[in-house]
């Protein structure tokens, strides 16, 4: 699957920087394409693909059992150079499950994008077919919860 | 936080762009940028410097182990009851299928597994080598949300190899994260069992010596008992 060799690479590096950990990107990201592979996918591009593996990472995320793994685990190294940061704070593994556990799924996706990713709300926008502006509203509620959550841990997240 | 110059190139036109895959006015564009800008041209450098790496093969498309739902009615349905009041278990902790299940119109739940061996070949299905691995997709209706587990009975005993996988879009053969291997000699009838949570899929597990009703399992011998 010529898909699998030109694209893989990039879909493991974004998801080590969401899972911090080289086996489970590895995993997510074999796991998806045997799924394609299965379905006859075609016509498949890199966007549609950074948005299936971050929907897997954040499934594991959200798994209890796979979320402990993940945090027991986790190599700081692989989240990569922090060029965009929320209320001041780098979007790691730690905050990443905190802010999960505290948002609706899309929002922890835009959250994802903007800053794992580094996307601008164009990007995101695009990407989730939504308008820019809707995006923007969204990242107001999500620094509202960031602050919330700075505050609640006493700027111990 | 390494400072950019401007407003950062975000990770995935980074690799569009090693990849030749951005326009002409984005690929011009970015080029400047990485130009001007020591800590987006660092990032791009850590993707063009990557090494290469060993990717695990991907299974070829097979014919499928055709997969079996758990049937339990008419007699099989009295006989599961009898056996399974007989031990005490329906007493102990009632088992019920997620209701959201009950509720599905026009979908259907199933596993589907792909046996590896161990140079990541795909094997026929329907039995075990102590060197493979194995697999597991799994196809559930579109609008159903719950969790999802594997669950292995096998001479008496129960295991569950996977962690419980939270199924937020289902759909047709959704591969769940990992692989498994079975061991031994004697014949592992695999189950998926969905559950509306976590909690709820413990409490089937735990509570069941065999499938409880609605799993989907699927049954494999040990290539060594069929050599035998």
């Amino acid at each position: 699957m010529e898909t699998y060799r030109r694209y893989a690479p990039a879909l493991i590096r974004k998801a080590e920087r969401m899972l911090q950990s080289h086996d489970d990107a590895l995993d997510v990201v074999h796991a998806l394409f045997v799924e394609l592979l299965q379905r006859d996918s075609s016509e498949i591009d890199l966007p549609y693909l950074y948005r299936a593996v971050t929907n897997r990472c954040l499934n594991l995320i959200r798994d209890n059992s796979s979320r402990r793994r993940l945090l027991s685990r986790q190599d700081v190294v692989l989240r990569g150079p922090v060029r965009s940061t929320c209320e001041d704070r780098a979007i790691d593994l730690d905050l990443l499950t905190k802010l999960s556990a505290r948002l609706d799924r899309q929002s922890v996706e835009i959250l994802v994008y903007r800053y794992v990713d580094d996307m601008t709300q164009e990007e995101i926008a695009s990407l989730l077919r939504l308008s820019r502006k809707t995006i923007g509203h969204r990242l107001d509620r999500i620094h509202e919860t960031v602050r919330a959550l700075i505050e609640n841990d006493g700027g111990d997240t | 936080m390494s400072a950019c110059t401007g407003q950062p190139i975000s990770w995935m036109r980074l690799e569009r762009y090693a990849l030749g895959e951005l326009p002409e006015t984005e690929r011009d564009a970015v080029a400047s940028h990485l130009a001007d800008c020591p800590v987006c041209n660092e990032c791009f450098a850590s993707i063009e410097d990557a090494p290469v790496l060993d990717l695990p093969p991907l299974a070829p498309p097979t014919p499928k182990t055709k997969p079996h739902r758990a049937r339990w009615t008419g007699w099989t349905a009295w006989a599961g009851l009898a056996a399974a009041a007989a031990a005490g278990l329906l007493f102990l902790r009632p088992v019920r299928e997620p209701a959201s299940r009950l509720h599905v119109k026009g979908g259907d739940f199933a596993l589907e597994l792909v046996r590896l061996d161990a140079e990541d070949r795909v094997q026929e299905a329907s039995h075990f080598d102590a060197a493979d691995r194995f697999k597991a997709l799994i196809t559930c209706p579109p609008a159903w949300r719950g969790v999802v587990g594997i669950a292995v009975y096998q001479a008496g005993q129960i295991y569950t190899p996977l962690s419980v996988h939270a199924l937020d879009e289902c759909g047709n053969r959704r591969a769940l994260p990992g692989a498994f291997k079975l061991d031994g000699n004697a014949r592992a009838l695999v189950c998926a069992s969905f559950a509306s949570s976590e909690a709820e899929w413990r409490a089937r597990v735990s509570s069941a010596s065999a499938p409880p009703s609605g799993d989907v399992c699927t049954a494999l011998e040990s290539s060594r008992e069929k050599n035998r």
